[in-house]
């Protein structure tokens, strides 16, 4: 019985050990199913306007982290995928994490529609002619990247993700903690 | 007023354009032809001509690109790795053959030239790649995409051999279709 107290402590200690390494070394972070670390490169430029006409550019987001997602009416998995990310865009509302979702070659009409069915709060970039969105060279649509606060390409998702469950909110609030603690 | 009835009017185009995708589904129980092993799953869904007309309709696709498009045979395929590690795609490595010899599929390349001299927007040029199946890819472990293939038209029933690659040294996945046909090919086909 002492000799099983005494595992149980020793495991004990290292997952508590574990917890504080992992929180002081953001470099360090785990992340979930369906993103990968990629190797570092220089985000394209991504400058368009969002579908209420108001401008935004991605190299005026230097010093937060951000979230870029290239996404399409007619593709199934961007429908599926929608939904969650207006949940998880609303838990961010106060963090310093910046979303930059961009619809690939679509007019104002399809995206009004589309995002008023399935994520109403959703303010999307118009890549209208579809040129940023080749810039970027995805993998396929829908297609996430996190770009750091030095405007850094560090990872990239795999398809759709469920991007309102834990594991993913966890991860992108430590990114967004890496940013508060960079300001 | 005029806004809303507007706005409703989109939603139920948006929602009549979904339509043939459903239709295609709901009105053929039978699975899909493909192929699945332990590691990995193909899947192959033919377009009528019809459903790609109605498709790239309700996508503002100009009528001169649909009528050149309906001069081919459309489908949708679908992969999964199975495997813990890559499964590299590469379409030159996959073979179309009939009795009659091998088909010939379009490659992405040969799309951009032909749509410069029909004057095609860019925005329906950038719809129509991001829905074929990309000429390469390195599939991660677990990854599904899928995309379009696209084949002269041919009444002919044909298999697909489709070779994928899992790194140097080591023996390529085969996965054989046999038993294809493009969706309308039972009834007339207009030669392009």
């Amino acid at each position: 019985m002492k000799k099983m107290c005494n595992t149980f402590s020793i495991i004990c200690c290292m997952l508590i050990s574990g917890f504080v390494w992992a929180e002081d070394s953001p470099s360090a972070l785990l992340a979930p199913k369906g993103i990968l670390s990629i190797a570092a490169y220089p985000a394209p430029p991504l400058e368009l306007n969002d579908i209420d006409g108001n401008p935004f550019s991605l190299a005026q987001e230097k010093g937060r982290w951000v979230f870029v997602h290239f996404w399409a009416s007619w593709c199934g998995p961007c429908r599926r995928e929608m939904p969650a990310i207006q949940n998880m865009v609303e838990k961010f509302k106060k963090l310093p994490l910046t979303f930059a979702i961009v619809n690939t070659a679509e007019d104002e009409d399809t995206v009004f529609t589309f995002l008023g069915l399935l994520a109403p709060d959703i303010v999307s970039l118009m890549d209208l002619d579809g040129q940023v969105t080749e810039a970027w060279k995805p993998r396929g649509l829908p297609s996430t990247y996190l770009v750091d606060p030095a405007g850094i390409v560090r990872y990239q998702a795999l398809g759709g993700r469920p991007w309102d469950e834990g594991e993913y909110l966890r991860f992108l609030t430590e990114l967004s903690a890496q940013s508060a603690q960079q300001n | 007023m005029r806004q809303i009835i507007l706005r409703v009017l989109l939603m139920l185009a948006l929602g009549l354009s979904l339509f043939p995708i459903g239709i295609l589904y709901a009105e053929d129980e039978r699975p899909p032809p493909g192929f699945e092993n332990a590691q990995l799953r193909l899947q192959l869904f033919p377009w009528s001509t019809e459903q790609m007309a109605a498709f790239f309709e309700a996508r503002g696709f100009p009528a001169n690109m649909i009528e050149a498009l309906s001069a081919y045979c459309f489908f949708t395929a679908s992969i999964k790795n199975k495997r813990n590690d890559v499964l590299q795609l590469d379409l030159a490595n996959w073979e179309f053959v009939s009795q009659d010899g091998k088909l010939q599929r379009i490659p992405r390349s040969q799309w951009p030239p032909l749509w410069k001299k029909m004057n095609i927007p860019l925005a329906s040029q950038s719809t129509f790649r991001w829905m074929l199946l990309p000429e390469t890819l390195d599939f991660y472990a677990d990854e599904k995409e899928g995309g379009n293939i696209v084949l002269r038209k041919t009444t002919a029933v044909f298999s697909l051999r489709a070779q994928f690659g899992l790194g140097e040294n080591t023996e390529p996945v085969i996965a054989t279709v046999n038993n294809l046909q493009c969706a309308d090919a039972a009834g007339a086909i207009q030669s392009p």
